[in-house]
């Protein structure tokens, strides 16, 4: 494990691994730690295939740092759902006409992954393939191209 | 014109264009380049309804509105990662599917996997994994479009799915993924449109003429008849299955060789900075139909206004005919009909691969000479054998719906350990990815089987109503992380190596 890369795979393995144990281990858990370990693991996942997909450079952090606060958010948002709804349950007061866990659900959860779409698009050419990238491939590209 | 005759004259509107896109599309299929990957000349535009087409398929019309059907807001943890998943695909796949294609001559999934591993082992099991998930596929497609025909025009089954498959394979053996790739662009734009008119439709049946009463009128009619938990946020299946979904949707999308592969087909990478731009608000559409129209359904079931459905399935077809105007319903089913049939040309494309490039390389170690007549007689002869396959398995147990019900876990399993991660992860060795492919097909196969026999009393049932797609996904995942790491790192050419550092 010399390299980022490797140490950040090996820690994606252990958190996929408490994982698997969190839906395997069933009602052993109380269901409350099997949810927040399920949920926390999973966006650490995210985050760290991501930033290690992309952390190449230094132009990639202020990037990483964006990723990393749409993230927090959605965290945020899906522990708010799941307060919501252990707390408050079948409560009366709806929000446009659902219940607040369903609404936070419906506007949070559907609309905070535009915030990486944007990411996306705005730190394309920063980020994503900046000038140096298409440049090296296209001098890889052209000689002896059908070896394989 | 009666209402009847307006949606057939639509949708045969529609079928007749179908087979002028693929003569077009003929003209211009002038190679194996062409047939496989469109000779890599596909615009921004077109990729981007092409992956979210190919991605919401006949499911979002029939599958998704029944799952709400069933499930309630469970299902909404289906649809919704999908927009992180293509951003996740984007991140993980897209880049590196130019880089290697530029360097290298790939036309297939498994002919990437092979020059990524340098391993003939890797590509076989790719090509296994495609010939079995294609099988899955293209039995529940062809099933799907005999049972929505056969009972839409009143034929019988089997005509009705042999006339469906006829049409596809005209188009797909002449006009190869460019038929494809257009008829993707006119069932997205189809869907996006007519998602917005029957949201409309469905909240205003909801609120008795009113579209601002529809969520609270369901909300309240939902927990008046005991069924609050369906509009709760986790609805009937409970939170694990749903965090299930998201991990499930969100990164499996990555390991669906009918979008990877689509990323090969881009002209200029650069302009795929735009494609998430047109991507996640038409899918954001798409969610509309399939919330609303399985909600309104099952509102009008539980209010007494229509009858229990006999199949889930049923709610959207139902719901068009006998609640949405005529000239909307035969838009949608037009809709449908091409979404079925534009995956199955997806399909009977990459299936027509494994036997055009991949078995000739790992079996006769060398290309084919002219890969255009095979790619061609590869899709009839598949069509062909899924169609008889299929209708002999529709009267011989559930052996489709087990292959169904697999088909996206699989390839997930499969292919996002070794593709979005291996194709990222330098460590990645052939044998972790070939441990992973094995391990995700066992896991999915065995746990499907585990789940279903003996019948009533099965062996295992994976607590929480996870999905075996989630476990498999997270086995395979562990495997190609752990046996890579077990294994010596592999020396890779110089190529690959600026291809994953690109």
């Amino acid at each position: 494990m010399k390299t980022l890369q490797d140490r950040t795979m090996a820690a994606v393995g252990i958190l996929l691994g408490i994982i698997l144990i969190s839906i395997v281990a069933g009602d052993r858990i109380p269901l409350s730690i099997r949810v927040f370990t399920f949920g926390i693991a999973l966006q650490c996942v995210f985050f760290s295939v991501i930033q290690w997909s992309l952390c190449r450079s230094d132009n990639s952090r202020p990037w990483l740092i964006g990723w990393a606060a749409i993230s927090t958010l959605m965290t945020i948002i899906v522990i708010g759902i799941i307060v919501l709804h252990f707390r408050y349950d079948n409560q009366e007061q709806l929000i446009a006409g659902m219940e607040p866990a369903t609404a936070l659900l419906v506007f949070g959860v559907t609309l905070t992954p535009f915030g990486y779409v944007f990411l996306w698009t705005a730190g394309f050419f920063r980020t994503i393939f900046p000038p140096g990238s298409s440049r090296r491939l296209a001098q890889l590209s052209e000689p002896d191209r059908d070896k394989d | 014109m009666d209402d009847y005759s307006l949606i057939l004259w639509t949708i045969a509107a529609y079928l007749v264009s179908c087979l002028l896109i693929g003569a077009w599309a003929a003209s211009k299929t002038k190679s194996s380049r062409d047939f496989f990957i469109a000779g890599k000349s596909v615009g921004p535009v077109l990729l981007a309804f092409a992956a979210f087409s190919t991605m919401m398929s006949g499911f979002g019309f029939i599958g998704g509105p029944g799952l709400v059907y069933k499930f309630g807001v469970s299902s909404f943890w289906i649809c919704c990662p999908a927009i992180l998943g293509f951003v996740v695909t984007s991140l993980l796949v897209a880049k590196r599917f130019k880089a290697f294609s530029d360097l290298f001559d790939i036309l297939t999934l498994p002919d990437a996997v092979a020059v990524r591993y340098q391993s003939r082992l890797c590509r076989f099991l790719a090509a296994l994994v495609i010939l079995l998930g294609v099988t899955a596929y293209l039995g529940t497609n062809i099933l799907a479009f005999g049972k929505v025909a056969s009972t839409f025009f009143d034929i019988d089954f089997t005509w009705a799915a042999i006339g469906g498959m006829t049409v596809v394979i005209l188009y797909a053996v002449f006009g190869g993924i460019i038929a494809g790739i257009y008829t993707d662009f006119v069932q997205g734009l189809i869907m996006a449109v007519a998602s917005v008119a029957l949201f409309w439709i469905a909240l205003t049946t909801v609120g008795n003429d009113s579209f601002t009463a529809g969520p609270e009128n369901l909300t309240r009619a939902f927990r008046e008849h005991g069924l609050g938990e369906a509009v709760g946020p986790w609805g009937l299946l409970g939170p694990m299955a749903c965090l299930g979904f998201i991990f499930l949707f969100a990164l499996g999308g990555s390991g669906q060789p009918q979008i990877a592969t689509k990323y090969l087909m881009q002209k200029d990478f650069r302009t795929v900075r735009w494609n998430l731009l047109i991507i996640a608000p038409a899918y954001t559409l798409c969610i509309l139909l399939w919330m609303s129209v399985g909600f309104a359904m099952k509102y009008l079931v539980i209010t007494g206004s229509h009858e229990e459905l006999s199949d889930a399935d049923h709610a959207a077809p139902v719901f068009l005919l006998e609640y949405a105007p005529a000239w909307l319903a035969g838009i949608v089913f037009s809709g449908l009909f091409a979404a079925i049939m534009s995956t199955a040309d997806s399909f009977l494309n990459i299936g027509a691969g494994v036997f055009t490039r991949d078995f000739p390389k790992v079996f006769m170690r060398r290309k084919v000479a002219n890969e255009l007549s095979l790619a061609r007689t590869s899709t009839v002869l598949l069509a062909v054998a899924a169609t008889a396959f299929a209708l002999w398995a529709k009267n011989h147990g559930d052996l489709i719906a087990i292959l169904g019900t697999f088909g996206w876990g699989l390839f997930a399993a499969a292919f996002v350990p070794i593709v979005a991660i291996g194709f990222n992860w330098k460590r990645a060795t052939w044998q972790g990815a070939a441990a992973a492919v094995v391990i995700g097909i066992v896991t999915n196969v065995g746990l499907d089987l585990l789940s279903k026999y003996p019948q009533g009393e099965p062996v295992y049932t994976i607590p929480g109503s996870v999905s075996i797609g989630a476990v498999a996904l997270l086995a395979s995942l562990i495997t190609l992380i752990a046996v890579s790491f077990l294994t010596g790192p592999q020396k890779l050419d110089k190529r690959i190596e600026a291809a994953i550092d690109a």
